[in-house]
């Protein structure tokens, strides 16, 4: 194994961001922490991420926004989708606009890694 | 390319028809006409207006004399589904469409219509063909009613609920989030009083969690008629997206999901609605079954306009006697009730609803241990993407 993967956590609820950057750190990768949407566009495109995981609903840009703009400038970034279960629209929407992966609010932090590891060819 | 054998060639074209005067026996019927509440107008076959009554001028804001000789689509209404999209093709007009067939809309259609002052008011609409005593189709007749003030109430409990939902899964997850990272001992081993008190907590965790989801989902769903968006939609997209969105949660588990889609498939409905109950269906077929395979079929017949989509899996399978129950609000089966399963029973209830109000159906076949197959049944056609719609 190399370095660890830089992976970019966008979710705007504190203590989320800090349960996944925990985990990540946990299992050997170098989280990336970041509040809102703008924040999140701004370090997918000029970071060495090697995976987003994008909320929806963000101050300044909500995840839709962000995935759009990724996408638009071309990058093949893996992105996972974290959203709440009852808008299920979401789904099918996000994966339309080109997200690798979706998952709903509540999630097992475990998943979460299951997940990433599959989009990063890991699994 | 028209279809027009419904025309009866002696009569006159049909432009001059709102000159004809009404035969007195036919004032009385005009006169009860003006006093009903709902908007009603009659058209040719063309869709020029012949007939327009008191509650529809009230309505729109248009009188008899500035709409009679008119089309109804392009010049008048111009009627919108309720995402903004325009209805006036010849392929889309509902009342062209009832035309055509020669049978009338079952169930109202919620669209929007253009009010003289350019507001755009929401109404439902009941659309039935007019016929000759021969039975020869010669024209159409349109019922509306403004519902624009009841829409608004719904979108905004909507965003509500939205908005709710949204305020209650930050918590939860947190609170789940947590939780599992003491029990997978991330943050460090536990003593077994520890690990036993925790997975208490989680166990009580996951039971609210699902029941806010459902709850929420219930309320999001109840009363809200009006908001059907009534769209045009590419259905084979939507199940293909969700077979890929369920595909990876089937092969965490270790089941194969198939797949065998008819392109181009398309329907007037509710995406988001749709995408709810497929959602429903598909979600319980992974989360019921254990080994096996999750199978999603859609095809369409041509004679009858109806596209079929089928969901069938491998799983625990519903007893004969449960199966009329299913759909039942809060009806839940007892081996549902174990671990990880928690939920009270308004799925299936909510796929029934969005069916029916589709104008579709749906049926179960089961066998107890064999699995389950639903086939829901919508009127549909066949839209090839190079004809509109990115």
């Amino acid at each position: 194994m190399g370095e660890p993967k830089k992976i970019l956590v966008a979710e705007d609820d504190p203590g989320l961001n800090r349960l996944i950057s925990f985990k990540l750190g946990r299992e050997g990768y170098r989280p990336l922490s970041v509040f809102d949407g703008k924040a999140a566009l701004q370090a997918a495109l000029e970071e060495d991420v090697e995976a987003v995981i994008l909320d929806i609903m963000m101050p300044f840009l909500d995840g839709i926004q962000v995935l759009k703009r990724i996408r638009a400038a071309n990058r093949q970034l893996p992105v996972i989708i974290l959203s709440v279960k009852s808008r299920e629209i979401d789904m099918h929407q996000a994966l339309e606009l080109g997200a690798n992966d979706y998952m709903t609010k509540p999630f097992q932090p475990d998943e979460l890694i299951e997940h990433l590891k599959q989009v990063l060819g890991e699994a | 390319m028209t279809n027009n054998n419904y025309e009866d060639p002696t009569k006159k074209p049909p432009r001059e028809e709102n000159q004809v005067e009404i035969p007195a026996e036919a004032s009385l019927l005009v006169q009860v006409l003006d006093q009903v509440s709902d908007g009603i107008y009659i058209t040719d076959t063309e869709r020029h207006i012949v007939f327009w009554n008191r509650a529809a001028e009230k309505i729109t804001g248009y009188n008899q004399d500035e709409v009679l000789g008119k089309l109804c689509a392009n010049d008048i209404l111009n009627h919108t589904d309720l995402a903004g999209n325009k209805l006036c093709g010849k392929e889309l007009c509902p009342l062209y469409r009832a035309m055509q067939t020669g049978e009338p809309l079952y169930s109202p259609l919620t669209v929007k219509a253009l009010h003289k002052d350019g507001r755009r008011l929401v109404v439902e609409v009941g659309i039935t063909p007019l016929q000759s005593p021969t039975g020869d189709v010669i024209g159409g007749i349109e019922i509306f009613r403004d519902v624009s003030a009841r829409a608004e109430l719904e979108e905004k409990k909507a965003r509500f609920f939205s908005s709710l939902s949204h305020e209650l899964k930050t918590p939860l997850s947190n609170m789940q989030g947590y939780l599992d990272l003491l029990l997978t001992e991330d943050a460090g081993p536990l003593n077994d009083t520890q690990r036993e008190f925790l997975t208490t907590a989680y166990r009580e965790e996951q039971k609210l969690a699902a029941f806010i989801d459902e709850l929420l989902e219930m309320g999001r769903f109840e009363g809200t008629e009006y908001t059907y968006r009534q769209e045009i939609l590419d259905l084979s997209g939507l199940l293909s997206n969700l077979a890929r969105g369920f595909g990876a949660a089937a092969e965490r588990k270790g089941l194969r999901l198939e797949t065998d889609l008819a392109p181009d498939l398309a329907l007037f409905g509710d995406k988001d609605r749709l995408t709810q109950a497929f959602s429903n269906l598909i979600g319980n077929a992974v989360k019921y079954t254990e080994t096996g395979i999750v199978s999603l079929k859609a095809s369409f017949d041509r004679a009858s306009d109806q596209i079929t989509v089928e969901i069938a899996d491998t799983g625990p399978g519903i007893p004969k006697e449960e199966q009329e129950k299913i759909f039942e609000m809060f009806y839940r089966l007892d081996y549902h009730q174990g671990e990880g399963t928690a939920g009270t029973g308004v799925g299936l209830y909510i796929v029934e609803r969005v069916i029916s109000r589709h104008d579709g159906r749906i049926t179960i076949q089961s066998v107890p241990g064999a699995g389950s197959t639903f086939r829901v049944y919508l009127p549909g056609f066949i839209k090839h993407k190079e004809e509109g719609q990115t």
